[in-house]
């Protein structure tokens, strides 16, 4: 493998000397400087000092331009070697506990027992102080049971704002209880009808007099633990600044809110159709009078702090979709093996290998996309993942819900047979795709997020693209170009980075990313600032985005685990392929449509169409057999 | 070109439509003595469209007379018409006759009976015998005499079935030139029937506050959300008139009044006019001055559309973003350079006491309408109340009387 992994090696020694208090020098005679001056820097006598490495550029915000950061094509080994034997060790009695088919209220009853609270909080407040790789998979086994998981990951989510974003008075006034589990954290941030003109309904006011906040309002679909466990609730909640009246002057503000205080009342619970055994109530806070010390980060700057937040639980829950999809995927197997069917295997229809594979395939995506990702946040100091993050979630859960209703295609409707474990499979995957952000403010995020990272960089481009007659020069140079969208020019960066046997894949990758950044082009050059309306297109660029970053992360895992000789890894390169080509074409599909404009790509109908539906609040032909005359 | 030869002939032909029809009037019933002004009139008219000064014997119109006019007695008259003899004399005369007076029966719009009335063409003889009969028209009275009646039935809107087609191909053949204009309306009457965006209910209800409620709902759908409410006068203790109010308003307007600001004074104009099909609605606007300051901040907003640096990526929450939305309120459909209209209504007097119930009771859902100031402003003189009107002793029991002394 001829990989440049050379700072990373170099990073992962000086861990593993560290840990073992034996520092020495690396010898290396062609040594990269970062690496050494990290190394020279790092004091000899703190084993456990955080070795982040300088944050490298964006990795799927510069996809958007067309520019790949190879270097990150080498999939990050964060964990050190001992590290990983001892956190082996410790999950192997969680995932014993979990495997057993455990019933989620005698799970409640244990989950102290099994320390699983404190995964995410520093060693300093008695947790356990694993970083965002570890304590994913530190919460794996947890996964099996989606309902216990949806409860914990929310609780992780908290810890994780709390150990970013608190101060050390908070820290030390919570992170403790939240270790032990007496206190359960819990986000409340969506509410049943959000407002018509404001951010939320939930609105806290600053008292001057008192120097407290107030809070009124209410949020809905808060999971709560059950029995009597007190809860630490993060509420985001809208507030005016004092200085700016108006519109101007509305933001929000984050606080954490425990469920004991005066005002805070549980309201009634929801019947939701998945994830029965954790109940989500609606929790509604009637002149909660809060202290300054309560607030995370600043006032009105909510907005600023929502990404650390959304990134924090997209992916935790990410990880409840992709364990639900391991699930589904080994159920359906199992059930293709054992069954005969009319004298014929079901494990040998074509249809039914097809299906299998596609599943696994989308789940090898999102388990890479979720460890690329969070190894990218362990590794690298204040690496910008916002989007990487995202495109995890959108991913994984249109996917997770595609995995669960193919499941009704190979069972029949023996799958919606209520106790089936396929059954409730589909209900929790259901529930898990409308928990939290929805994947159309998803997609919509993704894209716009991308096109603002792109609109800065190609500003002067779009301009002159924009304005052809007042530079020719500019566009003669588009005419006489001879890149396409069909056949873009690639210049074989890729391949070197990555094992030989994905040559093919890398081209792959290059082919996207060069097609995506002329789809982005082609947007900006067609509709200006406008770009941000046309959703249906942005909806596009995000699933080329998505489809893209699996790509990346699936090459990148299957040429480490080939490397590196893991079990089965010589399949590990065929899904890999198998993702970069299924990817290829999604995405040169996606680029053609965003080319051929709205007259040819049928939006322009579509558009049209709705007009009409809504003027005749919704279906509106007559019946077919109606008469005229 | 031969096959539209008639048709020319038809367009420019006032002459071939006098010669037709220069045919002595002929009496059909011997009762000279009643309806004399009707005759005349009919000469007079006739006259004047053929433009000779033959003075012809006036035909007898058994329409005219008629003492009561409804569907019955205008099939009956049609049957013993066809009944009286064997040679029906005089059908084409009769047929133009009973055309006229279809709408004092009130059947214009009746499908059968006009179908009654091409029955009393004789099958078989107008069936024209050679292709040169055929392209020039042959029999030119009688056809024309239906292809006016097809006219007519175009002009009301009735669309013919297939029996009609049956009818006309008995009485003309297959290459008669009603059939053809009638091949020609089955082609278009259906494409054009059901082409309104805002279609009405077929029949249109003859009462004022249902057509009211049409006429409302139809202007309210330029904003989806828009509410109407039927309200009652006799919920409000000082009102004179016991009437009601159709009032359209919507989520959007009320969100626009509570905007407004208190000095400025709100009018309640009118009354303008919607017709729906052939009946006439007032109906009266609540608007408000044009928000000046606020179109013009529109215009100012010269948007750098080529600029792409400033994108917005909302969290959750926040609406996704808008060209022209970055900051600031988007303009909505109510908000016209004209005026901005809060509130539209149509009531059952149309008088200012009406006008006034309605704020009162607009002031229910929009409390803030107690503190702005309302001013008449009438294009045309609105009774102050509703006054009992008795009706007079000489006015004339139907409308048709009125239209057929004008004639």
């Amino acid at each position: 493998m001829r990989c440049k992994l050379l700072p990373r090696a170099l990073k992962l020694l000086t861990q593993t000397r560290c840990a073992s208090n034996k520092a020495t020098r690396v010898s290396s005679s062609n040594s990269n400087v970062k690496a050494h001056q990290s190394e020279n820097q790092m004091p000899e006598e703190a084993p456990t000092a955080e070795q982040q490495l300088t944050a490298r550029e964006p990795l799927v915000k510069n996809f958007f331009v067309g520019v790949m950061d190879k270097e990150l094509l080498g999939f990050p080994e964060v964990i050190p070697r001992e590290e990983m034997a001892n956190l082996q060790n410790t999950l192997l009695p969680l995932k014993n506990y979990f495997v057993e088919q455990v019933s989620p209220k005698q799970a409640w009853n244990d989950l102290k027992q099994l320390r699983l609270f404190g995964l995410n909080v520093p060693t300093d407040y008695e947790g356990s102080g694993y970083n965002w790789s570890a304590s994913l998979m530190a919460s794996e086994p947890e996964c099996n049971v989606t309902s216990v998981g949806l409860a914990l990951q929310t609780h992780r989510v908290v810890v994780d704002m709390l150990c970013e974003l608190g101060t050390v008075e908070q820290q030390q006034r919570y992170l403790p209880a939240l270790a032990s589990g007496q206190l359960m954290g819990t986000e409340a941030i969506f509410e049943y009808t959000p407002p018509e003109e404001d951010i939320f309904g939930a609105q806290a006011t600053y008292d001057m007099a008192a120097s407290r906040w107030v809070l009124n309002g209410e949020k809905a679909f808060v999971v709560v633990a059950p029995g009597e466990a007190r809860q630490l609730f993060l509420v985001l909640a809208q507030t005016q600044a004092a200085n700016l009246p108006g519109p101007a002057g509305v933001g929000c503000s984050i606080f954490l809110v425990d469920s004991q205080q005066k005002g805070v009342r549980l309201g009634e619970e929801h019947s939701s159709f998945g994830c029965r055994e954790v109940p989500m109530r609606r929790v509604h806070f009637d002149n909660v009078q809060l202290e300054e010390q309560q607030m995370i980060g600043l006032a009105h700057n909510g907005n600023k702090y929502a990404e650390q937040l959304v990134r924090s639980s997209r992916l935790r829950s990410s990880l409840l979709g992709i364990s639900l999809s391991k699930q589904l995927l080994n159920q359906l197997t199992s059930f293709s093996i054992d069954t005969r069917q009319g004298g014929a295997q079901i494990q040998d229809l074509e249809l039914t290998r097809v299906h299998l594979s596609q599943m696994m395939c989308s789940i090898y995506a999102m388990e890479s996309m979720l460890y690329l990702t969070a190894g990218m946040l362990d590794e690298f100091a204040g690496q910008d993942v916002t989007l990487e993050s995202a495109i995890t979630k959108y991913y994984t859960m249109r996917e997770t819900y595609n995995i669960a209703t193919l499941s009704m295609g190979i069972l029949g409707p023996k799958s919606l047979h209520s106790g089936q474990p396929l059954e409730q499979g589909l209900r929790d995957a259901a529930q898990l795709v409308t928990q939290g952000e929805s994947p159309s403010t998803l997609s919509l995020f993704i894209a716009l997020s991308g096109l603002q990272h792109a609109g800065q960089l190609m500003n002067a481009g779009v301009r002159k693209a924009r304005n052809p007659l007042f530079n020719p020069g500019h566009i003669f140079g588009k005419f006489l170009s001879t890149d396409s969208i069909e056949q873009p020019k690639i210049r074989g960066i890729l391949t070197e980075n990555l094992h030989p046997t994905l040559e093919a894949s890398a081209q792959c990758i290059e082919h996207s990313v060069a097609r995506l950044h002329m789809a982005v082009d082609l947007m900006f050059t067609r509709h200006g600032n406008a770009v941000v309306e046309k959703q249906h297109e942005m909806q596009r660029l995000a699933n080329i985005a998505s489809n893209i970053y699996a790509m990346w992360a699936s090459a990148a895992r299957a040429s480490r685990s080939y490397c590196i000789g893991l079990p089965l890894a010589d399949h590990e390169l065929l899904t890999a392929s198998a993702v970069c080509n299924q990817g290829r074409d999604e995405v040169t599909r996606l680029a053609m449509e965003i080319y051929n404009g709205n007259y040819m790509n049928n939006d322009n109908n579509l558009l049209r169409l709705a007009n009409q539906v809504t003027k005749s609040r919704g279906y509106f032909p007559v019946h077919p057999l109606t008469f005229n005359f | 070109m031969i096959r539209k030869l008639p048709c020319i002939l038809r367009f420019h032909g006032a002459a071939a439509q006098t010669l037709y029809r220069q045919q002595p009037n002929i009496i059909l019933t011997r009762n000279y003595a009643a309806d004399a002004k009707d005759n005349r009139n009919n000469e007079k008219t006739r006259q004047s469209s053929t433009g000779s000064s033959k003075s012809l014997p006036a035909a007898r119109n058994p329409f005219a007379i008629a003492q009561e006019k409804t569907k019955n007695t205008y099939l009956t008259m049609v049957e013993i018409f066809m009944e009286r003899d064997i040679h029906r004399r005089n059908h084409v005369e009769f047929i133009y006759a009973a055309l006229k007076h279809m709408a004092d029966f009130g059947v214009e719009h009746d499908l059968e009976v006009y179908k009654a009335l091409i029955n009393v063409m004789p099958k078989g003889k107008f069936i024209p015998k050679n292709i040169f009969q055929a392209e020039f028209m042959h029999y030119p009275k009688q056809q024309q005499c239906i292809i006016d009646l097809l006219e007519q039935m175009e002009d009301n809107g009735v669309m013919p079935d297939y029996e009609m087609e049956a009818m006309l191909l008995n009485v003309f053949g297959q290459r008669g030139h009603p059939l053809r204009k009638y091949w020609r309306m089955m082609y278009w009457m259906p494409k054009f029937k059901n082409l309104s965006p805002w279609p009405l209910p077929d029949p249109v209800p003859d009462d004022t506050l249902e057509i009211a409620k049409l006429a409302v709902e139809r202007m309210c759908t330029v904003d989806l959300r828009s509410k109407i409410d039927v309200l009652e006068t006799s919920e409000l203790k000082d009102a004179l008139d016991d009437t009601w109010i159709v009032s359209g308003m919507s989520p959007e307007q009320s969100k626009l009044l509570r905007e407004h600001s208190k000095q400025k004074a709100l009018y309640i104009e009118g009354p303008f006019n919607m017709w729906i099909r052939n009946r006439r609605i007032n109906y009266f606007t609540l608007r408000a001055d044009a928000d000046v300051d606020f179109l013009a901040q529109l215009d100012e907003r010269q948007l750098d559309e080529d600029d792409v640096t400033k994108i917005d990526v909302p969290f959750f929450g926040r609406a996704p973003p808008r060209r022209h939305n970055q900051l600031g309120k988007l303009r909505s459909v109510h908000q016209q350079d004209d005026g901005t209209i809060m509130a539209i209504c149509a009531t059952g007097t149309s008088t200012k006491d009406s006008l006034l119930s309605w704020i009162r009771l607009l002031e229910r859902g929009n409390p803030v309408l107690g503190e702005i100031p309302v001013l008449f402003r009438f294009l045309s003189a609105v009774p102050a109340k509703a006054e009992e009107i008795e009706a007079p002793s000489s006015v004339p029991a139907k409308a048709s009387d009125i239209n057929s002394s004008s004639n």
